[in-house]
């Protein structure tokens, strides 16, 4: 049966009545984004995958009563983001910047000789974002990793929408800046916050 | 479009370009085997839950005919309601009969209900053997103890023997006599209603004093108790 054109919402109502075959699609059709939130706010690729697996058996669990009051990644990365701060963020203050170095050092930044342009960016990237503040780096994944407004961010994170604007503006800035240090962009000054109404 | 959005732009697609982490294949496999025994665990469970609403429901349904049945088979206080009188005379036994009553008297193996039976029809018999001639009667009484005792033991009085009458026209008996060799309270409770309405008082108190002493404690309906309760102030 496919399911491709079927909503997310229908998908998971599909599944809480037996149709596997939904619940497949619906993996399929978040996995890489759902693992990716995970993955960019955790420091260790094991718990990474601990806590991505968790997050899923949550989704799984409730299934049953699911109901389709708000969007299906509303809902889903709501659950993600209690997991990360449950399991994560009482070990690090949610307002202090990232800085950890596990997932990529210096010295491969500094290797154009056996990277790719575009490898060397992407790791210059995920540097930069692994020095944000968790709150900044949590609203700005959702921003760029799913399909969700503002307003929709602010239910998941549950902040205020000004709180989710200001968070996101700063953290593109921050971002940005980081970029120019390794010659990408001039430093930018903090504008407006060029969020999705 | 401004510097900013243009930077904002470079930001998103450079995000773009560096998102391609997916999670390894085994976990994959994992998640989707927990979704599958999720799946199968609810669908056993609501199987159970429908099979514990049937049971209910049957259990529920079988009480209710049960109740219902148990009513019907209990003896009503209605007059009209009381089946149509039936032939409840039986075949006397045979002429040994008396004999045999006198020989299971002695044994005590008989259980009581035997005993019972063999007393109505002892009684029954009294009246209704007009066919045996006295000698007979006397005669089987007299018998040696050895000799009866060897042809008749307690198994073989059953009661289809003890209510045995080769020798009696059953069908003229029922006809003229109010015999109850019957000994089930409703077919005695039955000819007594049937003689009442045909106004055979005195033979239905007749039968009505018997089943008294067989079933003292048995209901009996109260058109019976007023009916000789009319006949005993007259």
């Amino acid at each position: 049966m496919n399911h491709t054109t079927d909503s997310d919402e229908s998908l998971m109502l599909a599944y809480a009545k037996g149709d596997i075959g939904s619940f497949e699609t619906l993996y399929g059709r978040h996995k890489g984004a759902l693992y990716r939130f995970v993955l960019r706010q955790v420091s260790n690729q094991d718990l990474a995958h601990d806590l991505y697996q968790e997050c899923w058996s949550r989704i799984i669990n409730a299934s049953g009563s699911y109901t389709p009051d708000a969007k299906w990644s509303t809902w889903a990365y709501r659950i993600a983001h209690n997991l990360v701060v449950d399991h994560y963020r009482s070990f690090k203050p949610l307002d202090s910047e990232g800085g950890d170095k596990d997932m990529d050092t210096e010295s491969n930044l500094n290797a154009p000789d056996h990277l790719h342009e575009q490898h060397v960016l992407s790791t210059q990237l995920k540097h930069c974002m692994a020095r944000l503040p968790a709150v900044q780096l949590e609203v700005f994944i959702l921003s760029q990793e799913t399909d969700l407004t503002m307003k929709m961010i602010a239910e998941v994170v549950a902040a205020s929408h000004e709180a989710v604007k200001t968070r996101l503006r700063y953290a593109r800035s921050a971002l940005q800046d980081c970029l120019a240090k390794f010659g990408l962009r001039p430093a930018s000054t903090v504008h407006g916050s060029g969020a999705r109404p | 479009m401004n510097q900013h959005d243009s930077d904002y732009d470079l930001l998103d697609k450079l995000y773009a370009r560096s998102a391609k982490e997916q999670p390894p294949t085994d976990l994959d496999k994992r998640i989707l085997e927990q979704a599958k025994a999720q799946h199968q665990s609810k669908g056993f469970a609501s199987t159970l839950r429908w099979q514990r609403i049937v049971s209910v429901a049957a259990v529920m349904v079988f009480s209710i005919y049960i109740f219902f049945d148990v009513r019907h088979d209990r003896p009503t206080m209605d007059e009209s309601s009381l089946p149509a009188p039936k032939n409840l005379l039986k075949p006397a036994p045979s002429a040994p009969f008396s004999e045999r009553l006198e020989r299971s008297e002695e044994e005590p193996s008989l259980t009581p209900m035997r005993q019972l039976k063999q007393k109505a029809a002892k009684q029954a018999a009294e009246p209704a053997f007009d066919g045996y001639a006295a000698d007979e009667i006397s005669d089987s009484v007299s018998a040696p103890d050895s000799e009866a005792e060897s042809q008749f033991s307690a198994s073989e009085l059953s009661s289809s023997e003890l209510s045995a009458s080769p020798n009696l026209d059953t069908e003229e008996a029922a006809k003229t006599e109010p015999g109850d060799a019957s000994t089930n309270p409703e077919d005695l409770l039955n000819e007594i209603t049937r003689l009442l309405k045909a106004g055979k008082e005195e033979e239905a108190k007749t039968i009505f004093d018997r089943f008294k002493v067989l079933f003292p404690d048995y209901p009996v309906p109260s058109f019976i108790d007023t009916a000789f309760e009319r006949s005993k102030s007259k």
